[in-house]
């Protein structure tokens, strides 16, 4: 008898072997659209951080960046969506998704909208409380997953589909720990490949590399942000695909379906 | 699946890639017959904007209050 909530492990797997199989142009288009809002943040981030006590001084100039920030996110928004889709339905059909990815439906592109704004607006507001930035993480990830179950416009549909899948709560905990584990792994990683090009072109004769190495070092706040923000954009696929398949997998053991995939896959296999 | 039964595989159809219950489908084919769900986009994009507006809003205050808060 199976566990009706998927293991860790095998959430973990498939996900690391779906993403190469969608990542042709899936991707890139999740890349595209993530980049600027992640580097906008990032830019928003120093700016408060060097305007300290005089940041009000300067509401103006803040508001508008923070306007930018919204529009971008909601582009941001628009490719998960679309990247969500694409591994939603290489799951169902085993099949490369094609131009069929990008026709997110408008009822569910605008429910995850208004649901992502509500968690990204609410952890701003509770930035205070340490928790509320991995809570926020967890809940913009599933409401990116559930995206495609939903098929109506509703106030309500997108947190009744997130209620559903908090059914696997360890799961979910042990999927952001690792998760946060390979953030930091995977900027650790940014930063030593940065360091190599560093110690490649110091072999470079005459090059004065002595402002770079100040530049590329811890000391640095724009740095570290960049490596922060690089690391994340690195493993963003990774935790939308596994946030998709632990909803798929949990929906589709709840249903039965699981067992209908398993038998076509078997089927097409067969020799 | 929105009504959340097991389907065999003779039961299940597929729409837009999900398997569904036939009920679930007939209700939907309806619902797509009956046109756009004006009530819901109404309150979903009166939603979305004032999120947007206020997001932005929250951004600002609370970046403001943590940089003064040194």
């Amino acid at each position: 008898m199976r566990s009706a909530r998927p293991a860790l492990t095998e959430v973990l797997d498939d996900a690391v072997e779906i993403v190469p199989l969608v990542a042709l142009p899936w991707l890139g288009l999740l890349w595209l659209t993530a980049i600027p809002l992640r580097f906008l943040q990032a830019h928003i981030i120093v700016r408060f951080a060097e305007l300290g006590p005089e940041a009000s001084r300067y509401g103006h100039h803040l508001a508008e960046l923070a306007t930018w920030a919204t529009l971008l996110l909601v582009v941001s928004l628009w490719g998960r969506a679309v990247f969500v889709r694409a591994v939603h339905l290489r799951l169902r059909t085993h099949e490369a998704p094609g131009a069929a990815a990008l026709r997110v439906t408008a009822p569910s592109l605008a429910c995850y909208v208004y649901a992502a704004l509500a968690i990204e607006a609410s952890c701003y507001a509770t930035l205070f409380t340490l928790v509320s930035l991995p809570v926020a993480v967890m809940l913009a990830g599933l409401a990116a997953a559930t995206t495609p179950l939903i098929t109506r416009p509703s106030l309500i549909a997108p947190w009744r589909e997130l209620l559903a899948t908090m059914r696997g709560g360890l799961v979910l905990m042990g999927l952001l720990l690792v998760f946060a584990a390979a953030w930091l792994l995977a900027s650790a990683n940014l930063y030593f490949a940065f360091r190599l090009g560093l110690w490649i072109a110091g072999a470079v004769p005459g090059l004065d590399l002595s402002r770079w190495d100040a530049l590329l070092s811890f000391g640095n706040f724009r740095f570290v942000l960049v490596l922060l923000t690089g690391g994340g954009l690195a493993v963003e696929p990774f935790w939308l695909a596994a946030l998709t398949l632990y909803v798929h997998k949990l929906r589709a053991r709840a249903s039965g379906d699981d067992l209908r995939l398993w038998f076509d896959r078997l089927r097409s296999e067969a020799p | 699946m929105s009504c959340r039964k097991a389907l065999c595989q003779e039961c299940a159809s597929a729409w837009e890639g999900i398997y569904y219950c036939a009920a679930c489908v007939t209700e939907m084919r309806q619902e797509r017959g009956r046109g756009v769900a004006w009530g819901g986009w109404l309150l979903v994009g009166t939603a979305v904007v004032a999120l947007a507006w206020m997001h932005a809003r929250v951004l600002v205050w609370v970046g403001v209050l943590i940089a003064s808060w040194k």
